[in-house]
């Protein structure tokens, strides 16, 4: 039993430094490599609308449509893999995927293990409450339950003010999290919140809809994420964004899909 | 960076350790809680079972029996979890969901598990009972049921093995499980490989701990038994 324990353990070890040690190189495909695949293959979870979502089988949203320009633009093909929003920041930057795309906001502990584009858009984290709740403002949220979808930035925010997170691989959980009363609030940015509570607060009574506080609390510029190795590929996106930002056609999906825009220029 | 120095900034200077070991207790909570969940119905099931088994009268305690191992091992253990957490236990925690979930879970596999036990003993077994003066529950719990454990419990570590890694679920109903505080650390330090290979080594210690415990059980088990 015991040699077999220790040989297990010493099997394990190997099997860490191996992976460790074909981990440190660079994963990110460069712009020729790219082209040459002829395909840009995107991490997405698409459950956050208006920025990427079902719509039958298809994923559609304001990113998918970004990027299908940016593909055009490259002269690539985009192929969409789908999966839970924790998985695609660790799938990009372990080199599984080109790219992520999942209205990921571009935060300093993200940007030194990833690279980014230039944002193209500025959202919020926004508070979700049910009609009555005692929660009017960030202030009372403290020491209250919150409900966020794992491995977003609202998570982070969360923890980081010290709230008590329960925290689901899908944003429709943290909302039925909130609506059958595990938690007290769900933070989630603003525009997808905006999208599904209208959703959700269709036909109902004003005493049991969902409401979401305006207070915005944090900035959260949105953009792709990258492994680190493709600086060439993410210097052509920024010069393709720039153009798509210039001649408004980013301000004109958004009024597409009925969002308010706000321009990542008016940060500064 | 060295390895050990990557380990150090993702585990210890970050603080995440906590994570983790916290993460570790709610595994260990959530698999003790689930397994003598899962032991109690399992036995109670199969001893209904044995009992009602061709007795007209107790036709209905056979289709109850029946119908819950035929659900319960008829859907998979994250279905299960969901439905009980989002549906039936609205507004409860989710670690005793989870205790109670995996529980239920689990007694439908342990039932299978102990009926056989029980069907491997000899008939004569439980009729020498009766012809002592015994109830068929004294015979049942003094004579029958002891001879049935000795003989299924491997099949019984099997069972508990296969609860405590199935627990790595939980994380989809908001418990920071082991798994899921892995996946945490992972996301917060994005070292993609580290944690997760730090939580695969503590589940293989805890499955050869638990192996190793029930060798143990089974040699004392088996100082009665003639036939060795």
């Amino acid at each position: 039993m015991k040699k077999l324990l220790s040989f297990a353990l010493a099997a394990l070890m190997v099997l860490v430094c191996v992976f460790a040690f074909t981990s440190c190189g660079k994963k990110g495909k460069t712009l020729d490599e790219v082209k040459k695949a002829g395909e840009l293959v995107v991490a997405t979870s698409p459950d956050f609308e208006p920025f990427e979502f079902l719509d039958g089988e298809t994923v559609v949203g304001i990113e998918v449509e970004i990027l299908e320009k940016i593909c055009e633009k490259l002269g690539v093909k985009l192929t969409l893999k789908q999966m839970d929003f924790d998985s695609v920041l660790p799938g990009v930057t372990a080199g599984k995927f080109d790219c992520g795309m999942s209205g990921i906001t571009v935060t300093e502990s993200r940007q030194k293990n990833m690279l980014f584009t230039d944002p193209y858009c500025l959202a919020a984290q926004a508070i979700v409450v049910k009609a009555g709740s005692a929660i009017q403002s960030k202030a009372d949220l403290s020491g209250k339950k919150v409900s966020a979808q794992s491995g977003t930035t609202a998570e982070e925010f969360c923890m980081g003010n010290g709230y008590e997170v329960l925290a689901f691989t899908a944003n429709s959980d943290a909302e039925q999290a909130l609506l059958n009363g595990n938690v007290d609030a769900w933070v989630i940015d603003d525009l997808t919140a905006a999208a599904m509570v209208k959703e959700y607060n269709e036909g109902k009574a004003d005493s049991e809809k969902l409401v979401i506080l305006s207070e915005a609390m944090t900035t959260e510029p949105y953009a792709f994420a990258f492994a680190f190795g493709s600086e060439t590929l993410v210097e052509e996106i920024n010069k393709i964004v720039k153009g798509l930002l210039d001649d408004g056609t980013i301000a004109g999906l958004f009024a597409k899909y009925e969002a308010p825009y706000t321009a990542p220029s008016s940060a500064k | 960076m060295s390895w050990f120095e990557k380990l150090h900034e993702t585990f210890i200077a970050s603080g995440h350790y906590k994570l983790i070991l916290n993460g570790f207790k709610n595994t260990i909570i959530i698999t003790l809680g689930a397994l003598l969940i899962g032991v109690v119905i399992g036995s109670v099931i199969a001893i209904a079972k044995y009992f009602s088994e061709g007795v007209p009268s107790m036709k209905a305690v056979e289709v109850i029996c029946d119908f819950y191992v035929t659900v319960i091992r008829g859907i998979p253990v994250v279905v299960l979890l969901l439905i009980f957490y989002f549906i039936v236990m609205t507004g409860a925690e989710g670690v005793p969901v989870a205790i109670l979930t995996f529980g239920i879970n689990s007694g439908a596999y342990m039932a299978e598990v102990v009926r056989s036990g029980i069907n491997a003993v000899d008939k004569g077994q439980m009729e020498a009972g009766r012809s002592l003066g015994m109830s068929k529950l004294q015979a049942m719990r003094k004579i029958v049921f002891p001879q049935a454990i000795r003989n299924i419990l491997p099949a019984i570590g099997n069972e508990m093995i296969a609860l405590l890694k199935e627990t790595s679920v939980a994380g989809y109903v908001a418990v920071i499980d082991l798994t899921r505080a892995g996946n945490l650390v992972r996301n917060n330090t994005f070292d993609a490989i580290n944690p997760l290979m730090l939580v695969a080594l503590v589940y293989l210690v805890l499955v050869v701990g638990l192996t190793r415990l029930l060798k143990v059980f089974e040699r004392k088990l088996a100082k009665s038994d003639k036939r060795n």
